[in-house]
């Protein structure tokens, strides 16, 4: 699926899709893939419902509040594929722990096939990629991006291949060879920005953000990557 | 008239009634009042908050405190719009909850409810989100 909050034509301020976002400060309560595939992202709780904003150089992402602002898909059917592919603009603005970018499954610790993008990590100035099959073992981490920072995050789970990578503005930072067991990725909802709708909720920007199965070539990482750093502002 | 920003802040106790009535007014009501609250970020939960924007129809309803700094970091009461308890009730009751308005402003009473930014709200209040592990 691929999330572009600088495209206001899909995005709206109810989940139903009745009331279009034409400004910014105005809540985003569903958000449109624009792959095609319609995997839509949506918020049915007011109160929850992200923010957009434009950033003083012109670019724009949803605000995150940190307390209780998500997004939720219906469950995503990947295949029979056992690789993911994330990509996320991101400005975390807080150092609190285990800050919820992006998960695929209400908790990642609960369904094979799941991954966790965290901003940060287990500790301030982290970020974290966690995949997992049969087996949650996969995991990648970086640390020295002290908040407030703005990065191109990039997660690539690889299930059978056994490897977990986690790539900043472009270039490979961690990468985890546990045996990830077996297994597809997860056919389940892909919750943005908290935990299951529920926790670990993330305090910061979103710029855009790019989700896919399957095998993923280098230059498709590359072209992913730069089309997320156009709409970041952050220079690869 | 266009949605308005709040941060709203329940007592433990007060939370599952709070989310009952405020799923009484429709699915966009729905959920709120999940993230727990305490002064030392540890469990147990004193409090949960909501923060974001609320339909004017909701709003005007409900009760919130508006703060001004003091000059020195902290903050006063400038002024508080006491909400309407009876017409809260009045929903409530009509989607089969049994509450009455003295109820209802008992929960506004306790609450904190501000348009001040949820961590501004929240630092004002002494507390901070329960920090989950990740696991």
């Amino acid at each position: 699926m691929v999330f572009d909050f600088s495209d206001l034509g899909t995005l709206f301020q109810d989940a139903a899709g009745t009331t279009p976002v034409t400004a910014v400060d105005q809540p985003v309560g569903l958000v449109l893939d624009k792959s095609g595939r319609g995997n839509h992202a949506s918020q049915a709780t007011t109160t929850a419902r992200p923010t957009l904003k434009q950033d003083g150089s012109g670019f724009y992402y949803l605000l995150f509040d940190g307390t209780d602002d998500g997004l939720v898909t219906s469950s995503i059917d990947f295949g029979e594929s056992d690789k993911i592919s994330v990509f996320a603009g991101v400005r975390k603005l807080a150092s609190t722990t285990n800050q919820c970018v992006a998960e695929l499954s209400a908790a990642r610790a609960s369904n094979a096939g799941a991954f966790t993008l965290f901003a940060p990590g287990g500790a301030g100035g982290t970020y974290q990629f966690l995949s997992r099959g049969s087996l949650d073992t996969g995991t990648a981490s970086v640390s020295g991006y002290t908040e407030p920072v703005t990065s191109v995050i990039t997660g690539l789970g690889d299930i059978s291949g056994d490897t977990c990578t986690l790539r900043v503005d472009g270039v490979q930072k961690a990468q985890g060879t546990a045996d990830q067991g077996s297994g597809k990725c997860a056919n389940k909802p892909l919750y943005i920005g908290r935990r299951g709708g529920a926790s670990l909720p993330f305090n910061g920007r979103l710029y855009g953000l790019i989700v896919s199965g399957g095998v993923i070539s280098a230059a498709q990482i590359a072209a992913n990557e730069s089309w997320i750093a156009a709409r970041t502002g952050v220079t690869l | 008239m266009s949605d308005q920003f709040k941060t709203l802040i329940v007592t433990a106790a007060d939370a599952e009634t709070s989310r009952a009535i405020a799923a009484c007014f429709g699915p966009g009501g729905v959920g709120m009042w999940t993230t727990p609250l305490s002064a030392t970020g540890s469990e147990p939960a004193t409090h949960y908050i909501s923060s974001g924007f609320v339909p004017p129809e909701y709003a005007a309803m409900s009760v919130c405190t508006f703060w001004q700094t003091d000059g020195n970091g902290g903050w006063i009461e400038d002024s508080k719009y006491p909400g309407d308890a009876a017409t809260v009730a009045a929903y409530a009751t009509q989607a089969g909850l049994s509450l009455t308005a003295a109820q209802v402003q008992g929960i506004f009473d306790r609450s904190d409810v501000s348009e001040q930014d949820p961590f501004v709200a929240m630092d004002r209040l002494g507390l901070q989100i329960i920090n989950e592990s990740e696991a």
